[in-house]
């Protein structure tokens, strides 16, 4: 153990804004690392520019830069601060990428900084494929074969080949892809007899192709004395081919033999020390089962997505330990926090089991839904049951999609065949869809690389679903419980609402069992209240507290519903806890800090489904559920509650105003009652009443469908092929049609209020024109905007509203300003988005105010003084879908953000320029006219020039472009990662042309 | 079918049946290991115990792909939880060697309940049966009478011919430990009650695991032979055997409340840790390895059981977990090895 911690002044890296891959499970290990930090006395210093996170909340370090993560900003803090250590793995390849750099240039050396991790020649290992390759070889630890076939020698080579099928990599490509899978001798002889027959084809380097093999992971933690443990190992439903990311998993492995199973996690253990990792470490094995045999993959020297889930799965918090760890604590020293009265020094075991599903973009995305070795997902939930069947549905009924068609089994077999053949971001809803069609195993095996056994455990529930469809589901509503089969895909097959299904339940005293995850399979006791439920057992938890606070969080990340929303249920938790009530928080989300499960008093780890929550109404007599922090998915499960419990159960502005704010239909017409202006609009429960609404107004238009998470199904329409288009994809349902206004400038407003006492905690406006979606749009804030009478007509609207609908706690209104006027888009009666980067703007506690607001009524006025400006500049994750359609709309399809804080506008314009490393020479397109701006002059260029130019300067030259539809050039730049900004205010702004209005 | 497991303070736990339908009563054990199911359930410790699945959804894979420690089932009866009904090659595999063997199981059962339970009340007996109004006795079998029907019924010589000479007294050794023993040399494997001739005949004394109470008066003979060869031949153990030669040389044994059975123990030699795998009831008392000519050379890091013993002068060693694995980690801390040098250590 070190002595020296009051003197360390310690460099915490954060992994930035959330992107695919590199997401929310960062906040989670982030935060973790720093609390573990000041704990032991040491002075945190952390740099992140993601707002959305608890990490960068105030409570979480002693100085928080929330600044773009580069090498200078890093070096400056370093200097600033007198930075004597860092950490650095817990920030994804952001991290890894910036200690490898201050390393390389001196700047550890320099400073006398020590590396609190694994050092930079362990990273490098991992790292360099080829490297890591020859260092398993001489450590005799099992890779896939490989062997280099010669042009000279070639038939002689492929005599001593003995491992098919093998992959040939005629090109070398990122993740290694482009490669041949080459089946057998015959093709083999084939197949370079005519590479070799090519001039300049001298060689060529042949492995072992693993596709379709068991993919394993093993979480690993070691400390600095060699004492290494493996956390727990997870199976990949999904078999090789798929990303690990992309993959079904469960923990612990199902389908694995003891003795394969102890023999990878002793070479993994092995990995780690060849690895000198310090802390925590993930390595990758692709099993064959029947030939028990089974190769390492792939190794990552850091907390990772896996060790995310790997700590929720097991209760064993993988970041709190692995900071000890680099603080120089042995295993042996440190207390496994779940049991608090064992050591750290063990491997947890389950009597449990988990599942975890991703979740893809797939309403953002609808043109790529193929998956394979890139990631596209943007979040995960997870399941956790009794049996594995009763997790994978839990995980399922997590997503918060509706799956009915899939377990109706009304779907044609073709359409199942064909979607099960290929993995896809629907096929684990197409394989439930086979089984219910009951398809055979054997043939659903064959297609998806599942384990037969798995399918087997799921064939069982699908017969019971296919039963509660047909049959009786009440008499048998005991034996679909115990089974772990939730109330809403009951509800999905029977037709039968959820809320029928729980009185139903009710009726029989059919309630959830309350079972505690304790590391040890009850072998130990556990003071943790880290909890999750079951049927038809006995329930861990009886000790009752007073005066309990439900907190719904916000599910699984999806676009339009993620980080933002975590930061604020947590902030929420905390204010409970200090005004001396519980808090019992009920999430999905393994990456979360929500669900970690020292943040609140108890944690229940379910599906937020009706279900769910009233299992822990019930149980455990809460005084009401707060639904302000969970986004959409509370906004649409209130009346439902209140059906149940009565319309007091839920806090603040209560299921009856909300669902007047929801329907859109009805609020437009109480605004025209109120004399507030909005876009001339119509409701429409029918195509036919679309078409309608649409000629009567006149294109453009927008429509939306209502409650949505992120605008689902929200489109501008600017012609009538777009208009048709849409009509064949619209489902039945309610509509709103708006004249699409062009040219408007569109404001975020969020407040806190208690009917007619409000307090505005900040307005932002879009730099780019309205109809470009909220989260989409760079948004500012500072003195002066927006202009007085903008405020003072957004402050008139929402008193107007809010003593309406009697609103109490937060409040988010959407307006836009053209030539005068304000025009109200739309109200939300929760936290919005934009809450945290307001927070840590303003530097007050917003969430903690609008608790207050919500259980006492209080609205304490404060004078908010801002100094400067912000920006909330978010992230696309164009790049990795290839045939998406590249613009910006009403959509949201950004994955995170960052933030940028400046004292002038000019000097904010320059932050967004770092935060997206690009310098002052652009290029524009204005209605086909291209021009490329260098070193402050402007230059007509052709579009030929402007690739090549492009070409030439990568990721530092930006793209701007308007009055233009050049969706080639933009896919061009999207795939090469040039930052692309679409719209005239946004080029006006950037490049310092716009005027905003009324600044001093 | 509708199945019970009753216990002796009259608690019970209902299930469905699988296995044999036969009557069979035990001492309630848990083991929290989530692999290797099959492996545990042929380790013929177990015998006299009705094991109790921490892990809820077992028998994913198929059995014949564990490493079987013996020729069927010891444990009495099994105890899981998964499943709403019996499906899927693995469960159906181990119902029907169930079935076959004479094994009662039952399933559905909260096993979480009863694992607390264990914790709780300690080593409780239990019956699982079919009849709810089960009026019969709870009684424990006697250690003789499990190690005799576990233990070899005749002497068996393995690698005839090596030079080095084993007495391996099996009192229902796993196959992987056995297998680790013979390959050190000529293993001559002697039963509870078989002949022994001179001890000075052979390089090393290996005292298995077994079942049962390691202080019964009935291994006392076993008892004389260690304390012979201390100082003389060398003996080694592992799990019944570590506790038998402790309760030879002076040291004292204690029941412990609910026993050690899992994967995932980890055991410390005061400078580096080794996770191990463990299935026991009884340990050396710790305290009273003073009083012997033992010392404590590793420890469970949780609750401080002696992991190692041994006096490597008097060529002595023996460890409380399974070195062999099946299920668990094989032989982390290097016994294997050291039982090897113990002959070097004697001579010099």
């Amino acid at each position: 153990m070190q002595s020296e911690t009051e003197n360390k002044r310690v460099l915490v890296i954060g992994s930035g804004p959330v992107v695919i891959g590199q997401a929310a499970e960062f906040d989670y290990a982030g935060s973790q690392a720093c609390r573990i930090l000041r704990s032991l006395g040491i002075y945190t210093v952390l740099l992140n520019s993601n707002p959305a996170t608890i990490q960068t909340d105030e409570e979480t370090a002693d100085r928080i830069y929330v600044m773009t993560i580069n090498f200078e900003n890093a070096v400056r803090i370093i200097e600033k601060e007198k930075i004597n250590g860092i950490v650095a793995g817990m920030a994804g390849q952001t991290g890894l990428n910036i200690l490898l750099e201050l390393y390389d240039r001196g700047i550890i050396e320099k400073y006398g900084i020590e590396i609190m991790g694994t050092p930079p020649e362990g990273i490098r290992l991992a790292e360099d494929r080829s490297l890591f390759h020859q260092k398993m070889v001489e450590n005799s630890i099992n890779v896939p074969e490989s062997m280099v076939i010669r042009v000279d020698s070639w038939k002689d080579d492929l005599e001593r080949v003995e491992f098919y099928p093998f992959i040939a990599r005629t090109s070398f490509s990122l993740g290694g892809n482009s490669g041949r899978v080459i089946r057998n001798r015959e093709e083999a002889e084939r197949f370079f007899s005519s590479f070799f027959s090519i001039e300049g084809n001298n060689q060529l380097e042949i492995e072992r192709s693993l596709l379709g093999l068991t993919e394993m992971e093993y979480e690993v933690i070691r400390d600095d004395s060699g004492n290494a443990i493996m956390v727990c190992n997870m199976e990949n439903i999904d078999p090789m081919g798929v990303h690990t990311g992309e993959s079904i998993v469960v923990t612990p492995s199902l389908t694995i033999p003891d003795h394969l199973h102890q023999e990878m996690r002793r070479q993994a253990l092995k990995i780690a020390e060849i690895l000198m990792i310090r802390g925590a470490c993930n390595v990758q094995f692709a099993v064959d089962i029947d030939r028990e045999r089974f190769y390492a993959i792939e190794a990552n020297p850091r907390t990772s997505r896996s060790s995310a889930l790997a700590s929720k799965a097991t209760g064993y918090p993988i970041a709190k330990i692995a900071t000890f760890i680099v603080c120089g604590y042995a295993l042996t020293e440190i207390r496994n926090p779940i049991t608090g009265n064992t050591s750290a020094a063990f491997e947890p075991s389950q009597d449990y089991v988990t599942v975890k599903i991703p979740v893809w973009p797939s309403t953002k995305f609808p043109e790529d839904t193929e998956i394979g070795i890139a990631m596209h997902s943007v979040g995960e939930t997870m399941g956790i049951g009794r049996s594995f069947e009763e997790a994978f549905l839990k995980a399922v009924a997590s997503l918060e999609i509706n799956l009915g068609k899939f377990f109706r089994g009304d779907m044609p077999v073709e359409e199942i065949r064909e979607n099960i053949s290929f993995p896809n971001n629907m096929r684990y809803a197409y394989i439930i869809a086979a089984l219910v069609r009951n398809m055979g195993i054997h043939d659903i095996h064959n297609r998806t690389g599942w384990s037969e056994e798995i399918l087997l455990k799921l064939k069982n529930i699908t017969d019971l679903i296919n039963s509660a469809r047909t049959g009786n589901m009440e008499d048998n509503l005991e034996k679909y419980k115990r089974a772990g089969i939730p109330d809403i895909i009951l509800s999905w097959v029977t037709g039968r609402s959820e809320v029928d299904i729980l009185k139903m339940r009710i009726g029989k005293n059919l309630l959830p069992s309350i079972r505690k995850i304790d590391s040890s399979s009850g072998e130990y006791n556990s003071v943790t209240k880290y909890l999750y439920s079951t049927y038809l057992e006995e329930d861990d938890l009886s000790e009752d507290m007073e005066r309990k606070i439900l907190i719904m969080g916000s599910g699984p990340n999806r676009i339009a519903q993620g980080l933002e929303f975590d930061y604020s249920s947590v902030k929420a938790v905390r204010e409970i806890r200090k005004m001396g009530l519980n808090a019992i928080m009920i999430n999905s989300n393994p990456e979360t800090v929500s669900t970690d499960f020292d943040i609140s008093n108890e944690l229940y780890f379910e599906p937020l489904t009706l279900e769910y929550v009233s299992g822990i109404i019930q149980k455990r007599k809460v005084s009401g559920i707060i639904v302000q922090f969970s986004g959409q998915t509370g906004q649409n499960m209130a009346s439902s509650i209140a059906e149940v419990f009565g319309e007091s159960m839920v806090l603040g502005t209560s299921p009856k105003s909300i669902q007047g704010m929801e329907d859109r239909n009805l609020f437009s017409e109480f605004l025209r009652q109120n004399n507030i202006l909005q876009a001339s609009w119509e409701g429409a429960e029918s195509r036919g009443q679309i078409e309608e609404a649409v000629r009567k107004m006149g294109l453009p238009v927008i429509i939306r469908s209502g409650f949505i998470i992120g605008g689902s199904m929200i489109r501008i329409i600017r012609n009538s092929m777009e208009l048709e288009k849409y009509l064949n994809e619209a489902p039945e349902g309610k509509y709103h049609i708006s004249r699409f206004m062009e040219d408007a400038r569109e404001f975020d407003l969020d407040f806190i209020c208690n009917v007619d006492q409000i307090e505005i905690c900040g307005i932002m406006e879009h730099i780019e024109e309205a109809g470009v979606h909220s989260g989409d749009a760079i948004s500012i804030m500072g003195k002066g905007i927006p202009e007085k009478w903008i405020e003072a007509e957004g402050r008139r609207i929402i008193s107007l509203i809010s003593g309406h609908f009697k609103m109490k706690g937060f409040g988010n209104l959407q307006f836009m300003e053209k030539d005068g006027r304000i025009y109200v888009i739309e109200m939300n009666a929760r936290a919005s988005r934009t809450v945290p980067v307001i927070s840590k703007f303003t530097g007050i506690n917003w969430v903690g105010k609008g608790i207050r607001a919500i259980l006492n009524g209080e609205i304490d006025r404060e004078d908010v003084h801002i100094k400067g400006y912000c920006a909330k500049i978010p992230v696309f994750p164009f790049d990795r879908f290839e045939n998406s359609i590249y613009a910006l709309g009403p959509e949201m399809r950004s994955t995170g953000e960052a933030m940028a804080t400046a004292r002038d506008m000019e000097d904010l314009v320059e932050k967004i320029r770092v935060e997206k490393g690009i310098g002052r020479d652009y290029i524009v397109n204005i209605n086909g006219e291209f021009t490329y701006f260098h070193g402050g002059i402007g230059e007509k260029v052709s579009r030929e020039q402007c690739i090549s130019i492009m070409g030439k300067y990568g990721r530092k030259l930006p793209y701007f472009e308007y009055d233009s539809h050049d969706m080639d050039l933009r896919k061009f730049c999207y795939m090469r990662r040039i930052p692309v900004f679409q719209g005239k205010r946004i080029f006006e702004f950037m490049n310092n042309r716009m005027e905003i209005k009324n600044i001093v | 079918m509708r199945r019970y497991l009753l216990l002796e303070d009259g608690d019970s736990f209902e299930g469905k049946a699988f296995g044999a339908s036969v009557e069979k009563s035990g001492e309630l054990i848990f083991t929290t290991s989530s692999s290797g199911y099959y492996e545990a359930m042929t380790d013929p410790s177990y015998a006299g115990q009705i094991m109790v699945f921490a892990f809820p959804s077992i028998f994913y894979y198929e059995f014949w792909k564990d490493n079987q420690q013996s020729n069927g089932i010891k444990a009495e009866g099994i105890v899981v939880r998964d499943a709403p009904d019996i499906t899927g090659r693995g469960f159906l595999a181990i119902d029907g060697m169930m079935k076959h063997q004479g094994i009662p199981g039952i399933y559905g059962v909260d096993t979480r309940r009863l694992v607390k339970k264990i914790r709780d009340s300690g080593n409780i007996m239990g019956v699982i049966t079919d009849d709810l109004n089960y009026s019969g006795s709870f009684e424990r079998k006697s250690t003789v009478d499990l190690i005799r029907n576990v233990g070899p019924k005749s002497e068996i010589v393995l690698n005839r011919g090596m030079e080095n000479k084993i007495l391996f007294i099996d009192l229902g050794t796993k196959s992987d430990l056995l297998r680790q023993i013979s390959a050190m040399g000529e293993t001559h494997v002697a039963g509870l009650d078989a002949r022994i001739g001179s001890i000075y005949d052979y390089d090393l004394i290996f005292i298995s695991n077994g079942p049962g109470d390691p202080s019964d008066p009935g291994l006392n003979r076993i008892r004389d032979i260690i304390r012979k060869a201390e100082g003389n031949v060398p003996v080694a153990g592992v799990c019944f055997g570590h506790q038998i030669i402790g309760s030879s040389l002076g040291a004292e044994l204690e029941r412990m409340p609910y026993g050690h059975h899992g994967i995932n123990h980890a055991v410390s030699d005061g400078r580096k840790i080794f996770i191990t795998s463990h299935n026991h009831n009884f340990r050396i008392s710790r305290d009273s390895l003073k009083n012997s000519s033992l010392i404590e050379m590793q420890h469970d890091l949780n609750d401080g059981t002696v992991e190692m013993a041994g006096n490597i002068e008097n060529g002595i060693i023996s460890v409380q977990y399974h070195p062999e694995g099946s299920p668990g980690p094989k032989d982390p801390a290097g016994f294997f090895k050291a039982v090897e040098g113990l002959s070097n250590a004697i001579r010099n």
